[in-house]
């Protein structure tokens, strides 16, 4: 993959035919998910992620509504996150599918079977909700048992199997009693937390996320967080979890997006509190 | 003690540092390259020649083989006859009078598949004589022996050493006369005038093995027929497998087929070429290239990128279409944080009237590209705040 040096190499993608993917998606719906993003958030999005119907277009948007003063929660954003991936990995592909499930305890799945459905994966995002109370443990036991599943099924099928992780406890370490295994599937995971803080203890949960990661994902998983709370930083990180993982270069090459600002922009860019990586070149 | 969610509030303005992991995360991946296939199927190959050598039950007639002329080489040597000359049977219908060949000998079989076939003649009464090469009436244009004598560099066809007792002789011959006839129709094929096919040439012939040739027809548009070998030429699976009865080396090859188009308009779409899998009869045995599904023809190829001005994220889409680079990829940007009603992201309409010109080089091209980019994004970006706007 290209880097910054001064003897930037060429990318090349040598001619392939990569496999389509089955991608399962576990959402986080312990209470922590009902924590609400910054308000600038609720501005730079619109609509409703949370109704189940369509609006017409013209409508405010169900509630909530994407006004200044309305609370936009981690779960509003990572459903509106899941339809951006969902929509803009069949505008690649129109064979890649999905499934979906969710973190309490343990894993469940929405629905059984994968598809490539939008509206159907509409349905099973829109059907997530957040609860009302703190889980006592999140174990991912379940979630790689059934990935492992869905990856034999899958390689018979020349498909890959990803799993998408997004995680929204500050406190609570993720565990899981997987053994070591032939791996077939590969992980990312989005981690939405709070500012590190006496009470909590973000990085240790990090670091377990990022153990775990290392222990079943068979091709790159990518591990992004962020602190922020930001709906707009969540959107740009599901967009780099677009990449198929055939496709990646390892993590701590990973670069993108680069700013297309032009030279004289650059520095303004790179004043901008979101941390992108400012492209020294072109 | 975890502060309660509904306790958090708006983050402070102060930007959160990143997470570090404390233990270097080690690289999980065994970069394994899946062996996909590289999209191109193997085309079958034309016609193996499949030799019944000369045995005692053969009868030979045959014609002293004459390099006067390209009728000598197509001319049926007429039965019985004593001449050598070749002008005495001269024609140019190339017809296959096989009644009146009945003591010759059909060696060079072609699979059905291919419209060639020749024939090898021996003459019963100068048994020594080497034999003449009958082809069909496609062929006409092939002249393997003018070829030696165009290329002046000295090179003689085995017909010129011809030496009757050498049992690798005919072999050899058969051996001459195909290459000579691959590089024929590689020939005729890049003759065609079809930008296409153009195309596929000068990216594929380079790989080892690759044949192609001409499929005329009457009630059709002409075709170009790819053959590409799916198995290494040194992989002989009868030796992999102890006891195996196989006797012939076995053959897997993927053909594609592609109609030529007639129109030089280039708007007009090509239609997609046939796939086919054919492989040599011991192989069908185990693998069933009939219900052999092929991926379908993709109808163009897309890429997408994802790049950021500013705070705003976006998505571009570019589907490169068939003739490119006639024709100019197509754009479409898409919003990473704009969203219609129903939770779709905004899109932009497609995009194809920006510069553009095939002449240019690769990195030109890149360049502009990202050159209007980088200004369209912004209109795009304007594009979805109003879009918003309208919605509430």
């Amino acid at each position: 993959m290209a880097t910054d040096a001064a003897a930037a190499p060429r990318y090349s993608l040598p001619p392939g035919r990569l496999p389509a993917e089955d991608i399962l998606f576990c959402v986080d719906v312990d209470l922590e998910a009902r924590a609400e993003m910054k308000s600038a958030a609720a501005a730079a999005s619109s609509g409703s992620t949370s109704t189940a119907s369509p609006q017409p277009a013209g409508a405010a948007g169900g509630a909530p509504a994407a006004g200044p003063r309305t609370a936009v929660r981690r779960m509003d954003a990572i459903k509106q996150a899941l339809l951006l991936f969902v929509h803009s990995k069949l505008t690649m592909c129109p064979d890649h599918r999905f499934a979906f499930g969710s973190l309490g305890e343990a894993f469940s799945m929405v629905k059984k079977g994968f598809s490539s459905d939008a509206g159907s994966a509409m349905e099973a995002i829109h059907s997530l909700s957040a609860s009302e109370s703190r889980y006592a443990m999140a174990d991912l036991t379940q979630l790689f048992m059934t990935a492992n599943h869905e990856g034999t099924r899958a390689e018979s099928q020349g498909r890959l199997l990803r799993v998408v992780l997004i995680y929204c406890r500050s406190s609570m370490k993720p565990q899981h009693q997987w053994p070591v295994k032939p791996k077939n599937f590969t992980l990312d995971i989005i981690y939405l937390h709070d500012k590190p803080s006496a009470d909590n203890c973000p990085q240790m949960v990090y670091d377990a996320l990022v153990d775990a990661l290392d222990h079943v994902s068979q091709y790159e998983g990518y591990i992004l967080e962020t602190g922020q709370g930001l709906a707009r930083v969540l959107f740009r990180q599901m967009c780099i979890l677009l990449s198929h993982p055939l496709q990646r270069c390892i993590q701590d090459d990973l670069d993108i997006p680069k700013q297309v600002a032009k030279k004289t922009l650059a520095i303004e860019a790179a004043q901008n509190e979101d941390g992108t990586p400012v492209s020294s070149q072109q | 003690m975890s502060p309660s969610a509904d306790a958090a509030g708006p983050a402070s303005s102060a930007s959160a540092p990143p997470l570090t992991p404390s233990s270097r995360r080690s690289s999980t991946t065994s970069s394994r390259t899946p062996s996909f296939p590289s999209g191109y199927a193997l085309p079958s190959p034309p016609a193996l020649p499949r030799l019944r050598l000369a045995t005692r039950r053969l009868t030979w007639l045959a014609c002293r083989w004459d390099r006067s002329g390209p009728a000598a080489a197509t001319a049926a040597p007429p039965i019985g006859s004593r001449s050598p000359s070749p002008s005495a049977s001269t024609t140019s219908t190339v017809t296959h009078p096989r009644s009146k060949r009945s003591n010759g000998t059909r060696v060079w079989n072609c699979s059905s598949d291919s419209a060639t076939a020749g024939d090898f003649v021996y003459n019963a009464l100068s048994p020594k004589v080497a034999p003449d090469v009958v082809f069909g009436p496609e062929d006409e244009r092939f002249q393997p022996l003018v070829d030696y004598d165009v290329a002046g560099n000295g090179d003689k066809s085995c017909l010129a050493r011809w030496d009757c007792r050498a049992p690798e002789g005919l072999l050899a011959l058969v051996q001459e006369l195909r290459e000579l006839y691959i590089e024929y129709q590689k020939k005729r094929v890049h003759m065609v005038d079809d930008a296409r096919v153009a195309f596929e040439l000068s990216t594929v012939l380079s790989k080892e093995g690759i044949e192609v040739c001409m499929v005329p027809s009457a009630d059709r548009p002409d075709e170009v027929k790819f053959a590409v070998p799916l198995l290494d030429s040194d992989l002989d699976i009868a030796k992999l497998v102890p006891g195996c009865p196989w006797r012939l080396p076995q053959k897997i090859h993927l053909q594609v087929i592609f109609p030529i188009s007639r129109s030089s308009s280039y708007s007009s779409m090509p239609s997609a070429p046939r796939l086919k899998l054919i492989s040599t009869p011991d192989l069908k045995s185990l693998l069933s290239v009939e219900d052999v599904k092929l991926p379908p023809w993709s109808n163009g190829m897309r890429a997408t990128i994802l790049s950021i001005s500013g705070i705003f994220t976006f998505l571009v889409h570019f589907a490169i279409p068939l003739q490119f680079p006639k024709q100019q990829p197509v754009l479409t940007l898409q919003s990473s944080q704009h969203c219609n009603a129903d939770g779709t992201p905004i899109m932009s309409p497609p995009i194809n009237d920006y510069p553009w010109s095939p002449r240019w080089d690769q990195a030109d091209m890149v360049e502009r590209i990202y050159d209007f980019l980088t200004d369209e994004c912004q209109n795009f970006k304007k594009f979805c705040s109003d879009a918003i706007t309208q919605q509430k």
